[in-house]
């Protein structure tokens, strides 16, 4: 279908920093292509940001990224080996978080469950997830079941689970889609926060170019259906931001209008469909 | 499949409403005057006791041996003829309704067997094990066992797909998954698989003795029948039926306390 060959934009990566190497990665579904040929290194430590239309398959590429499914062609390794199945250092925060979170355990046991198969304590396991579940502000619902908290609260203890699971990699999927904004900034600081502190590697997914653009290291932009990587925005926004200061700059909304437009071109060349554009 | 919250297919029977206790006694007590009322006329001549005798009768019995020997032999079948149709029944089920091709090409089978009348079988199985405790527990699992298998074939599917993702995500052994993931997931299919298989057993445990003489309730409800104490014939009959009901009774109760996590639990009660 692709009659260009998918560029390949973005600063070249040293091997060394190389953390996630996706080649070629296609997927189809019955015949149906959704991922034409992704290409991507993703550098250890990094901050990643996936836009694109809804159904470009960001999810089918989160799933192919952590071995969940595999994919019809290419590959993806980490640290130079094949993923075929989750990785032990990688987490995941799923786009449909309700029914990600057991009904019957309370949210600590939900949070403290992945802990099981790291070979600690119970009381340690007790630990982490209460300290996971304070830095996201979650400390007096503890004992409370997922079905008792509203759709942002449970959300947060998806977020928590991941983070409990101390990973070095974690692929989040819309995580902030159903908080409200006040929340959303508290959360998107958080995760800042939490992979400075850590050192951790996160791909993001988001419909949000504001929220791409303020929280990532790179944006990678995906086109329509069979999707390829269309751009990959270094930010150079350095390691601290401010939900008002940094989005406030110029280098901001140039970064911003830059994807945006990268979205609306892929957009009008292949017509009918809708992204939303801001938060 | 459908999300955990919301609106969902009606189980268990769907939405109860609450019956005041005085509306229930009212319909007991209506009953129990239209019986005697009955029993007295002329209409029934003398083949129908009242409830007065009929109770009376019930507890004459209760200062027997031979009625709670009975009781405990009909139980003791039951318990063990369900008990088995569990320990095959579920993980049988389970691990066809695990796989696509398993269940569709089981199907058939199933579908087969569970239709022939299980009382037919029994000459053949009277042949087998003669009118003892084995001919009924075998008659019991023939009766009993194909609600819960298919039941947990059921259950088997209705797993979350994304949870299976999560514990494969967080690499959970697989007793984890087991224990926190599978039994959690079916538990809600499998009892009422279980609650089918319980009455089921029951009528099975009743026939078995009642048809084919293995001892039990079953045993002594022929044989005051054949001495024509009709009181006594309603005292046994009024005994097993207050069986079945209290067997349904335990069963909901314990898939209550199990399950009350479960959203069609919840909306229950909240209704
Ligand atoms: N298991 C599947 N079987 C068949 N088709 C699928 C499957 N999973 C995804 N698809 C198809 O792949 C395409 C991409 O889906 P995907 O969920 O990855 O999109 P997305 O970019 O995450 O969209 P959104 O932003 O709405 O979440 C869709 O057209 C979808 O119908
Ligand atoms: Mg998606």
């Amino acid at each position: 279908m692709t009659t260009t060959p998918t560029p390949t934009v973005g600063k070249a990566t040293g091997p060394n920093d190389a953390l996630l190497v996706v080649e070629n990665l296609g997927k189809s579904f019955g015949g149906h292509e959704v991922l034409g040929g992704i290409n991507v290194t993703v550098r250890a430590g990094e901050f990643m940001c996936i836009v694109g239309p809804s159904g470009a398959g960001k999810t089918t590429l989160l799933q192919c990224l952590s071995g969940l499914t595999a994919p019809t062609t290419g590959a993806v390794t980490l640290r130079g080996e094949r993923v075929t199945e989750p990785p032990a250092e990688m987490a995941i925060v799923f786009q449909d978080y309700s029914r990600s979170l057991m009904p019957w355990l309370s949210v600590l046991d939900n949070v403290a469950l992945p802990l099981r198969s790291a070979k600690i304590g119970k009381a340690e396991r007790t630990e982490k997830a209460m300290a996971a579940l304070t830095e996201v502000g979650l400390k007096d619902h503890v004992h409370k079941y997922p079905w008792q908290l509203s759709g942002g609260m449970q959300q947060r203890v998806a977020i928590a689970r991941a983070l409990a699971y101390a990973p070095s990699i974690v692929l989040m999927d819309e995580p902030f889609a159903s908080v409200d904004a006040q929340t959303r900034a508290d959360l998107e600081d958080l995760t800042l926060n939490v992979k400075r502190h850590l050192g951790i590697t996160i791909l993001l997914v988001t419909h949000d170019i504001d929220e791409a653009v303020y929280l990532a290291d790179r944006v990678l932009v995906m086109g329509k259906k069979p999707t390829v990587v269309v751009d990959l925005v270094e930010t150079h926004l350095g390691p601290h931001r401010d939900q008002i200061a940094t989005k406030a700059t110029r280098e901001f909304a140039e970064l911003r209008s830059r994807v945006y437009k990268q979205i609306r071109r892929d957009d009008l060349t292949n017509s009918a469909g809708s992204i939303a554009a801001v938060g | 499949m459908p999300a955990k919250t919301g609106p969902r297919r009606a189980g268990l029977g769907g939405k109860r409403h609450r019956v005041g206790l005085g509306a229930k006694l009212i319909a007991i007590a209506t009953v129990l005057i239209g019986w005697q009322l009955l029993a007295m006329s002329r209409v029934a001549g003398d083949s129908l006791p009242t409830p007065v005798k009929v109770l009376q009768a019930l507890i004459g019995l209760w200062g027997t041996s031979d009625y709670w020997t009975a009781l405990g032999t009909t139980l003791r079948a039951w318990a063990i003829g369900l008990a088995l149709c569990a320990v095959i029944g579920i993980p049988v089920g389970l691990i066809l309704g695990v796989s696509m091709r398993a269940t569709q090409s089981t199907r058939w089978i199933i579908d087969f067997f569970r239709t022939i009348p299980t009382i037919a079988l029994l000459p053949l199985v009277l042949l087998l094990f003669g009118a003892s405790a084995r001919m009924e527990i075998t008659m019991i699992v023939l009766a009993a066992i194909w609600p819960l298998l298919i039941q947990s074939m059921y259950a088997a599917k209705q797993v979350e797909p994304l949870l299976k993702w999560v514990v494969r995500v967080f690499r959970l052994s697989p007793l984890d998954r087991l224990r926190y993931l599978w039994a959690p997931s079916v538990s809600l299919f499998v009892s009422t698989g279980m609650r089918l298989a319980a009455t089921m057993a029951l009528l099975m445990a009743i026939s078995a003795e009642y048809i084919g003489g293995a001892p039990g309730l079953g045993t002594e409800l022929s044989n005051v029948e054949e001495a024509l104490r009709r009181p006594e014939v309603f005292a046994y009959a009024f005994t097993c039926a207050m069986l079945g009901l209290l067997i349904n009774v335990l069963v909901v109760f314990i898939q209550r306390r199990l399950l009350w996590w479960h959203p069609i639990i919840r909306g229950e009660r909240a209704a």
